[in-house]
């Protein structure tokens, strides 16, 4: 038959495979009466042919044919096209049915037939085909849509990865300039930056030992260290004087609380919040005697109370230009004796159980370059 | 505020981009086909369009990009294409009809976000 190769119908295309000319027409009518496209082959190797030139739907085959055979012809259909393949078979013909499903046929037919039967099956199969196609279609629309969702799944990784990397490079400039404002207030008073690293870290670690949830632990890690700012505003006459300091130059220097808390007022941070706190009340006393406010017990801030017992060990054991340090023992003494004096008991308790932890923070810093801690310049 | 016009016959597709560049410095448009594309190119001067190249209808992707480029009231709009992976000759098409620029479907959303920020200023 001829065949035009840029035909395109929307009707399905109807292959009828059949060795006798007669059933070959008589099918083609009935088809091509049901509003179908009806191509058809005498053998199976025209069939073959017709397929490779042309998108077909349905391929109806007769069983015995000479040469290949309808069994033959659909094992090779299955192979490469796409076609739904109805097998007409005669009684006397010799086939099993397992093998023809297991070949793949979508439906049988007995001769003889009546041919409005085969139009009714041809019709299911082709709801069935059109069914499928739309499955299909909603595979690859979803299919399309997934991957458009991964690709926002990964954007939106590798957005969190670099807002969590410029968080961090933020976050480490901000205690980077804290240190530097620390250091700043210290310049004219401490030989190193040592004193303010060491009472971060005793203060952090008593308020861990205290029960302080993890992120205030991390606020007074940075807050303890600028418990002195304030001393920025005490004149060099009194913070750098060799001597002991008059009464009146005492009242002057004890402002420093209440400067550093000035300076360090009405932050969002919480690292600065908790620094005003500790700048204010790490000279007050337990029993009361201490500065600015004379407070006592429990009215002073916690803070306040961790960072006065880890200042006052700090200064007793460590070595100034003008003293050498006290020795251990003394200090620990010292600190022993005020507990309800000077110091919180609850924070002495804790700071004496933990001695050993204090004492190996004091070594670590020791062993950190000092370069490191305090950007000094040359001496002259 | 700055005018962004989305083309694309997908509701899905529209609504994804438009979230993607969602704030509050840009009017967004929608279109579903071509002619409400030039429609809309005609009435509100989107400084960009971003145009799905497969749409049904009578005007498609490249024929509407075509008339927008080709109509002076509305040649200085930057047209991006969207093109669906596996139709990469639509690109060539596309630059012919007149595009700026294209992106491969499925985008990435930080490409397609930068490149509106790159046009736009």
């Amino acid at each position: 038959m001829e065949l035009d190769d840029t035909y395109v119908s929307d009707r399905p295309h109807i292959l009828v495979v059949d060795d006798e000319r007669m059933i070959r027409e008589i099918l083609q009518e009935v088809i091509e009466h049901a509003g179908y496209v009806c191509s058809t082959a005498g053998s199976g190797e025209e069939a073959l042919l017709i397929l490779e030139r042309m998108e077909t739907e349905v391929v109806i085959t007769d069983i015995v044919m000479p040469d290949l055979s309808g069994i033959d012809l659909l094992s090779r259909i299955k192979g490469r096209y796409r076609s739904d393949v109805i097998v007409i078979t005669g009684n006397t013909d010799n086939f099993n049915y397992e093998e023809i499903v297991e070949k793949g046929a979508s439906d049988f037919l007995y001769k003889p037939f009546n041919p409005r039967e085969l139009v009714i099956r041809l019709h299911r199969i082709l709801r069935e085909r059109a069914l499928i196609a739309e499955r299909n279609k909603t595979y690859e629309s979803l299919e399309v849509t997934n991957q458009q969702l991964m690709r926002y799944g990964k954007d939106l990784n590798e957005t969190i990865l670099d807002l969590k990397a410029a968080h961090q490079e933020l976050k480490e400039s901000y205690l980077d300039t804290i240190h530097r404002l620390v250091l700043a207030a210290e310049y004219r008073d401490e030989d190193t930056g040592e004193h303010i690293v060491r009472i971060g870290l005793y203060s952090a670690n008593l308020a861990e030992k205290l029960g302080f949830p993890d992120r205030e632990v991390q606020n007074i890690l940075y807050a303890a260290p600028m418990h002195d700012v304030g001393k920025i505003g005490i004149p060099d006459s009194i913070l750098m004087k060799p001597g002991k300091l008059t009464a009146e130059e005492f009242e002057t220097m004890k402002t420093h609380t209440a400067i550093g808390a000035k300076l360090l007022a009405n932050s969002r941070s919480e690292i600065l919040h908790t620094a005003e706190q500790i700048a204010l009340s790490h000279h007050e006393k337990w029993n009361g005697r201490g500065y600015p406010q004379g407070i006592s017990g429990r009215e002073i801030p916690m803070v306040g109370r961790i960072v006065s017992i880890a200042d006052v060990f700090d200064a007793l054991t460590s070595k100034r230009p003008y003293k050498d340090p006290h020795p251990m023992e003394d200090a620990i003494e010292i600190i022993e004796r005020e507990r309800g004096g000077h110091f919180d008991p609850q924070v002495v308790d804790v700071f004496l159980e933990h001695i050993d932890e204090m004492l190996k923070i004091k070594e670590e810093v020791n062993k950190i370059e000092p370069e490191s801690i305090i950007p000094r310049p040359e001496a002259e | 505020m700055r005018k962004i016009l989305i083309v694309d016959d997908e509701l899905e597709v529209r609504e994804l981009v438009e979230v993607t560049l969602r704030g509050d410095t840009y009017q967004i448009f929608q279109a579903r086909d071509g002619q409400e594309a030039v429609d809309i190119a005609r009435a509100e001067k989107p400084e960009i369009i971003l145009m799905d190249i497969m749409m049904p209808g009578n005007l498609d992707g490249l024929e509407a990009t075509r008339r927008i480029k080709n109509d002076p009231e509305t040649k200085d709009c930057k047209v991006i294409m969207l093109t669906a992976k596996g139709q990469e000759s639509d690109r060539e098409k596309g630059l012919e009809a007149g595009a700026d620029d294209y992106f491969i479907k499925p985008f990435s959303p930080l490409e397609l976000i930068r490149k509106v920020e790159e046009i736009l200023g």
